[in-house]
């Protein structure tokens, strides 16, 4: 059990303009906490126009994440970068449309890829 | 192959629905279900975790009606749901954890069972059947 | 059609046909209950998974009838397929069907819908950049 929050050891890159990030663990709620916060620091830091949150290795988002999913999209609209998260596994978006959940304001993207290209055409507008 | 899986902190809530998933899988669960079932189980042993300090998450086999399934049980000795039937409307906006716990648990499973006592706790019980 | 017919092309499971680069089509035919809607998404959902396309045309024009149940599993199957990032339209939808679905109060805003192939193809190869022309 983490009694610190210490900075993830999720890797957060940056490829020109944008950041990416593709979290390849279970994250528990504090750790989502403190991930959401790393990238938001992350973008201050960088002033990267955009970010590309590839959550393909996920298993199980839940309200939870979504929330932080939410408010890191939120914020960094605020600090102009725009948020595209990508590689949602099939039955993940299955269960976040069942439970009635949008992931409002977030871009999605089919992969990182194709989050980088949504990005690029986003900045071009 | 019952599981049990005490909750006391957060990363126990991960152990709860990573468990959940394993027993579906072998269950013989598809992996749209299996996700269902975890990401059903997430919410709820979380809200026990929030709302009422921690709780207790029992993974087992079941049977019924000559089908086989999986059911689960979060309980916990917290303060109870005030008003069940608002959470279970996915009310609560001021909490917002606790109605779209109970309620996206509720849309994700095939059986759905709260009793709650003011002040004693709450039990919880879900089922999906193969 | 007879009745047998449709529910022996309701056993067969549902193509998934790449029609066109980034384009997929699915026709859904026959009668199609809570069940088969399930497998059906699901398979869509894995499918895309895998080949990623951008537009995936759902042609209904084959389904003998629409409920509130098959309605509702369709909508969330077109949510579910944007919220991966792709984009669904349905097409076919036919006169009979699109009155059941005003009696019963379906709300298909925020759904692109098509009532012919066609007008699904056209608008799938505009998203995607193509021009169709003919050759003199």
């Amino acid at each position: 059990m983490q009694t610190k929050l210490e900075k993830t050891s999720i890797p957060i890159l940056k490829s020109g303009d944008y950041l990416i990030t593709s979290p390849q663990v279970a994250l528990h709620d504090k750790m989502a906490v403190q991930f959401k916060d790393d990238i938001l620091r992350r973008i201050v830091e960088t002033k990267a126009k955009g970010l590309v949150l590839d959550i393909s290795a996920i298993d199980v988002v839940d309200s939870f994440l979504v929330r932080q999913i939410g408010e890191i999209a939120t914020a960094a609209n605020i600090m102009g970068a725009q948020v595209v998260v990508a590689g949602l596994r099939p039955e993940v978006a299955m269960t976040l449309v069942e439970m009635g959940f949008s992931l409002k304001g977030v871009h999605t993207a089919l992969d990182l890829e194709k989050g980088l290209e949504t990005l690029r055409k986003a900045g071009k507008r | 192959m019952t599981e049990v899986v005490e909750v006391k902190c957060e990363a126990d809530i991960v152990s709860a629905r990573v468990k959940a998933k394993a027993t579906a899988e072998t269950l013989g669960f598809n992996y749209m279900d299996q996700t269902r079932i975890a990401t059903a189980v997430s919410e709820l042993a979380r809200n026990a975790f929030q709302f009422a300090g921690g709780g207790k998450v029992t993974i087992k086999p079941t049977e019924g009606q000559g089908r086989k399934g999986i059911e689960i049980v979060v309980e916990d000795h917290g303060p109870g749901i005030k008003n069940l039937e608002l959470a279970l409307k996915g009310g609560y906006s001021t909490t917002g954890g606790l109605g779209l716990g109970l309620s996206g648990s509720k849309k994700l499973m095939d059986e759905f069972d709260v009793k709650t006592r003011i002040g004693e706790g709450t039990v919880v019980t879900i089922r999906k059947w193969l | 059609m007879a009745k047998e017919s449709i529910q022996e092309l309701s056993k067969l499971p549902t193509p998934l046909v790449e029609v066109w680069e980034g384009i997929m089509m699915v026709p859904v035919v026959g009668i199609l209950d809570s069940a088969r809607t399930k497998q059906i998404t699901e398979s869509i959902l894995e499918r895309l998974a895998s080949v990623r396309v951008e537009v995936i045309i759902i042609s209904i024009g084959g389904i003998s009838a629409v409920d509130t149940k098959v309605a509702s599993h369709l909508i969330r199957t077109v949510q579910a397929i944007k919220l991966m990032g792709s984009e669904a339209i349905i097409t076919g939808i036919r006169p009979d069907v699109a009155t059941t679905l005003v009696t019963l109060s379906i709300d298909l805003s925020g759904i692109t819908t098509f009532s012919t192939m066609h007008e699904g193809l056209e608008y799938a190869f505009k998203k995607l950049g193509w021009k169709v022309e003919k050759s003199k």
